[in-house]
């Protein structure tokens, strides 16, 4: 089967939404179903001014997929986590249209 | 910092108080086992261990907790269980043995593999029930996968019907081994360099019924080494003794060295309720180097109310902190032979000492014991380390009984005594223990912070929650 990128974006806010900078946070993957996570791109990934990390993965697709990503929390932030469950990665498809002049 | 659960004390007609967590609405925890909301009544969740009806002690089970909650053992000798409580909003119910039966939670969603009848869920051993609000949990072996293949403080369980398994609290280093498996033996250890365990196992908690004399005690949820309270009135006279140990908050955390879990409890008993509050604080380090586990220990009390803190030498001890114990169900009659030392303060020195049967002393900063029990030796050595608070605490004082296995250290200044209202106090002990006899020469003094109780404090300081939002998108 093919392989297709996805871009995984996680965003680290306080409860009152406002972003948090300069922090780390871990992003993982699975295969639904599966009990371990794999690391996406090199973790810890730092968030920018926007409170956010973003990388890529390359997954086997079409599949079903679990994304996690983790704040271990430091002196002052509790620690967070969130996933995204069985997500369908499909493949890509194309279509080559010819035509044939008769 | 993390505060794993609050816990509003409830009272019950058929108990005398339940801790409910504010992050499990519907759910309840007494010393013998968990009642359930269910179809607008409160059930019980078997097996149930009732309070003994008269003097006597009915003990059921253990309780450790993670980074998310707390991992219950309940027991009643035929069916067992293992109850998962996450604050993440979710119940998980493991079978062990026998019969377990949990009657559907209101305002959950469930999975099991069990019989569904009337509205009760019946498991048999291996079989599950999870209840779960929003986040539904990925399920291993025994609890959910994420506590047994976590990484942190490795925790080796075994239960009381033998079965055992491994959880990480997430949180720290080191590794304990825990094995209830026996009321009557040392069973609960923790791991050194040469690979053996040894008592005492400490990050742990008891949920248990237990009383003395007449008088019923429910230890909800207890951290071991544990605080021992202040006697309200003369426990012999079988009036009114210790009170009843429901907690108000946990909170768990680390600092990349060391793990620690934190309580606060309102203390209070069916007559006369809320007589003082008192945080209590037990933070676990293990020394590779030195093969030694260090434990340190705080404690602040709030007196609300004038209380007497009841300490009659030869018969009991007062408001303290109880550096050794001899099991893990607080069993008495049990003998150790140890040697033991007291450090001086007036002389700076060193001193053997010895002791029969209960023993008090006065003037030592430190004390050593070797405490032989069960074919495991493991040498404890204790000291003095912070003070604070409205009363002066001038003299050292611990109470030593080889009997009851247990060596309690205070401060003479609030012992048999009426603690004013309004008063607090605090204080810490940290605790070595070790395969050799390992100690401090001469004992440093304890830090004085006066009226400045943060040492304490500082461990209840919640810190900012975060939440993340995960998007994904295929290129």
């Amino acid at each position: 089967m093919a392989t297709r990128t996805v871009q995984v974006t996680a965003k680290l806010t306080d409860i009152n939404g406002s972003p948090l900078a300069n922090k780390s946070i871990n992003l993982y993957y699975r295969e639904s179903g599966q009990t371990t996570w794999n690391d996406i791109g090199t973790n810890p990934h730092t968030t920018d001014t926007n409170g956010e990390v973003t990388d890529t993965v390359d997954l086997t697709a079409p599949g079903v997929y679990d994304f996690r990503a983790e704040f271990p929390g430091d002196a002052d932030y509790e620690s967070s986590y969130t996933e995204l469950l069985n997500q369908k990665i499909k493949a890509k498809t194309q279509i080559t249209l010819t035509i044939t002049p008769q | 910092m993390v505060k794993v659960f609050t816990f509003n004390k409830v009272s019950d007609p058929t108990e005398i108080f339940y801790a409910e967590p504010n992050e499990l609405p519907n759910v309840r925890i007494s010393a013998g086992g968990i009642k359930v909301l269910s179809g607008g009544s409160w059930s019980k969740v078997q097996p149930y261990v009732d309070r003994p009806a008269t003097a006597g002690k009915a003990t059921s089970g253990f309780a450790m907790p993670y980074r998310n909650g707390l991992v219950m053992n309940i027991d009643d000798g035929s069916n067992g269980m293992i109850v998962q409580l996450d604050n993440r909003g979710f119940i998980l119910f493991r079978c062990l043995r026998g019969t377990v039966t949990v009657p559907l939670i209101d305002g959950y969603n469930y999975e099991h593999n069990g019989t569904l009848s009337n509205s009760t869920i019946t498991l048999s051993a291996g079989q599950y029930a999870l209840f779960y609000k929003t986040y539904k949990p990925a399920l291993g072996t025994y609890l959910t996968s994420d506590v047994e293949s976590g990484t942190g403080l490795k925790i080796n369980v075994t239960t009381i019907d033998g079965s055992s398994f491994v959880m990480y609290a997430n949180i720290g280093h080191g590794e304990a081994n825990f094995n209830p498996t026996s009321y009557d033996t040392v069973d609960s250890f923790f791991k050194y360099a040469d690979g053996s365990y040894r008592p005492p196992c400490l990050p742990v908690m008891v949920n248990a019924w237990r009383n003395r004399n007449t008088q019923q005690h429910a230890c909800i949820i207890k951290l071991r080494p544990y605080l021992m309270n202040p006697y309200l009135d003369d426990p012999n006279t079988g009036t009114n003794q210790l009170l009843d140990n429901v907690p108000r908050s946990l909170y768990v955390g680390d600092n990349g060295t060391s793990f620690y879990f934190a309580f606060e409890y309102d203390m209070h008993d069916t007559s006369r309720e809320h007589r003082f509050t008192v945080r209590w604080v037990v933070e676990y380090s293990y020394d590779p180097g030195n093969d030694v586990w260090k434990v340190r220990v705080f404690t602040k009390l709030h007196a609300v109310t004038d209380i007497y803190n009841y300490d009659e030498g030869g018969v009991t001890v007062g408001y303290g902190i109880l550096v050794h114990i001899g099991t893990f169900y607080e069993d008495e009659n049990h003998d150790i032979s140890d040697s033991y030392y007291g450090f001086k303060a007036s002389t700076g020195e060193w001193e053997s000492l010895v002791f029969s049967g209960y023993t008090w002393r006065t003037g030592y900063r430190a004390v050593r014991i070797n405490a032989s029990a069960y074919g495991k030796q493991v040498y404890i050595y204790a000291k003095y380390i912070a003070k604070g608070g409205s009363l002066s605490l001038t003299t050292y004082k611990h109470g030593r009984d080889t009997v009851h296995a247990l060596l309690d250290m205070y401060y003479a200044d609030f012992a048999d005594k009426t603690i004013p209202q309004g008063s607090i106090t605090a204080f810490g002990v940290e605790m070595w223990y070790a395969r050799s006899d390992v100690y401090e020469d001469p004992v440093p003094a304890e830090a004085d912070y006066g009226s400045d109780t943060s040492f304490v404090d500082q461990y209840f300081q919640e810190k900012i929650p975060t939440q993340i939002t995960l998007t994904i998108t295929p290129l």
